[in-house]
């Protein structure tokens, strides 16, 4: 019976066990404010949004910010791989933690930091927010309007991507041997190629044929493959959204699996 | 209590690391030795439940401990020969650890570190191999668990330090814990053995309590070789021979002795002694 009782899952042993990662996440949290902080402040200078510079720094920025967030689970890496598993923690426990972690307190601590920032330097040095100025951007380009469901779109895409990076970051860390930091560092560079890669050949797919489209119409060939763009993304992130959640519940059994069975010899 | 049934485990391309062992390990201090590759190292893991057997099983006290269940797992500690913290100090490391185990005493944290000249408040990274040893041996031994794994504990000890490992295992291992102790050299905490167990090549040779051992046969120093010696060796013109014990006298167990006499050809001839019916 008190085997039963101990063997239940329990929420104090979720806390205990993130206790033992207590000075690798202070030292994360320090990190990532210092660096959230300082890319902020380094758009002050760009802050014209009228200026064609605007955006392109800020989401050079922005990807600083966002692969502090793929590389979180790097702070799993630095504990001995025998202590870890003999601790009296259930797997799910364990798994508990971490996705908690990666997917829930530090994404919502390291975007409080970024539109915290965002907030702080629209109402004090009088930066525009980046959704007005981004449309701004592209419709004085293209004279093409963002629709806020084309904005919702993108925003489920990119969390559903993120969420796909980090779990696939946290996996490698976890199952590596050696180097679990240097692997882990350097794995959402890998996808981001990858996904670089790919998106790039969808891409050109799309320019591609709403090209030839527009010169069959005589229409405008710049406008009318943004516009087909535009129209296509509520669409085409969704799909990209759905494949990745799918990814990541592949990505968390395996995840699981691989905590539960580990062997350290 | 330990209990291992069929217990094999092999690596990959079919290295078999431990073979078919199967035994029972009572509470006590007990000697785990093995030439290089026997399956010390392997079989201390599997105790530990950070490797799963291929076959059979290992019990902690009638529990799987390859199941990995918390009541299971917090009544073992394994401190293997290598360890990695990213914790500045062993207080700090403690801090956190030991939740997870419910028989741990800060106090003889304290006492064991005091003992070896430590406060638990040095920088781990400045400090010593040794003093980094002494410092996690300090704090593996106040864990209190019921079974606690040594891998080759006095590495890098001074040998006062070995004098106080060994006064500090005898005083705060209880009646009711077991301790295997893995270790090439014998000699350091030898008066500290209740037991032993003897790998070979991936087979369990023995394991049996000291006493038992002593009942069936003797260790002897002698001028010339004794003519009933089941194995001997000379050295520095004596022969350290192993006997029959068959007028129940006493002598003190000479671990090497008995270790040389399991690798050698007069394996079966001990072993046959030493499992004789009284």
């Amino acid at each position: 019976m008190e085997q039963e009782i101990k063997n239940k899952f329990s929420w104090q042993r979720v806390w205990e066990f993130g206790m033992i990662y207590k000075s690798s996440i202070k030292v994360q949290l320090l990190l990532y404010a210092v660096i959230t902080v300082l890319s902020y402040i380094a758009i002050i200078p760009f802050s014209d949004v009228t200026s064609t510079h605007f955006i392109p720094i800020y989401s050079l920025l922005s990807i600083v910010v966002a692969y502090e967030l793929y590389v979180s689970p790097v702070v799993f890496g630095r504990i001995d791989e025998s202590l870890l598993a003999q601790l009296p923690v259930k797997t799910s426990e364990k798994v508990t933690f971490y996705l908690l972690y990666i997917l829930v307190l530090l994404p919502c601590y390291v975007e409080a930091l970024w539109y915290g920032s965002n907030f702080i330097g629209n109402h004090l040095f009088g930066i525009a927010d980046v959704m007005t100025a981004s449309n701004t951007f592209v419709k004085e380009l293209y004279e093409v309007e963002v629709s806020s469901s084309v904005f919702i779109c993108g925003m489920v895409n990119s969390i559903m991507q993120t969420a796909a990076i980090v779990m696939t970051t946290l996996f490698v860390v976890l199952k590596a041997h050696g180097q679990r930091v240097l692997k882990g560092l350097l794995t959402p560079l890998v996808i981001i190629i990858s996904i670089g890669v790919v998106s790039g050949i969808g891409g050109f797919i799309v320019a591609i044929t709403s090209t030839v489209t527009a010169l069959s119409n005589s229409e405008d060939v710049g406008e009318h493959v943004v516009q087909s763009l535009v129209n296509r993304m509520p669409v085409m992130t969704m799909c990209i959204a759905t494949l990745m959640l799918i990814y990541c519940v592949i990505i968390g059994i395996y995840t699981y699996r691989l905590v539960r069975n580990r062997q350290i010899s | 209590m330990i209990t291992i049934k069929n217990l094999t485990y092999s690596y990959r391309y079919g290295i078999v690391a431990v073979d078919d062992a199967t035994a029972v390990i009572n509470p006590g201090i007990h000697l785990l030795l093995g030439e290089n590759g026997a399956g010390k190292t392997t079989l201390l893991h599997i105790m530990a439940g950070l490797l799963t057997p291929k076959e059979g099983e290992c019990l902690i006290d009638n529990e799987n401990i390859s199941l990995r269940m918390p009541s299971a797992l917090q009544r073992v500690f394994l401190l293997p020969d290598v360890v990695s913290l990213p914790f500045k100090t062993i207080n700090q490391f403690a801090e956190v650890h030991s939740r997870f185990y419910p028989n741990f005493s800060i106090r003889d944290l304290n006492r064991n570190l005091k003992d070896f000249g430590l406060t638990g408040k040095e920088n781990f990274d400045t400090l010593s191999l040794g003093m980094r040893r002494k410092s996690l041996l300090a704090y593996a031994i106040a864990l209190g668990v019921d079974v606690l794994l040594l891998d080759e504990p006095a590495n890098g000890l001074d040998i006062t330090s070995k004098k106080t490992l060994r006064s500090m295992l005898a005083r705060c291992v209880g009646e009711e814990q077991t301790v295997i102790i893995s270790t090439h050299t014998v000699s350091d905490l030898r008066e500290l053995y209740d037991g032993v167990l003897v790998l070979s090549q991936g087979h369990l040779l023995l394991a049996q309590w000291t006493w038992e051992i002593l009942e069936h046969i003797s260790f002897t120093v002698t001028p010339i070789p004794p003519a009933d010696a089941l194995y001997i060796e000379q050295n520095l013109g004596l022969f350290h021979s192993i006997v029959p014990n068959t007028d129940g006298s006493s002598s003190d167990i000479n671990y090497g002795l008995l270790y040389s006499a399991l690798m050698s050809n007069a394996r079966e001839d001990v072993l046959l002694a030493i499992n004789q019916p009284q």
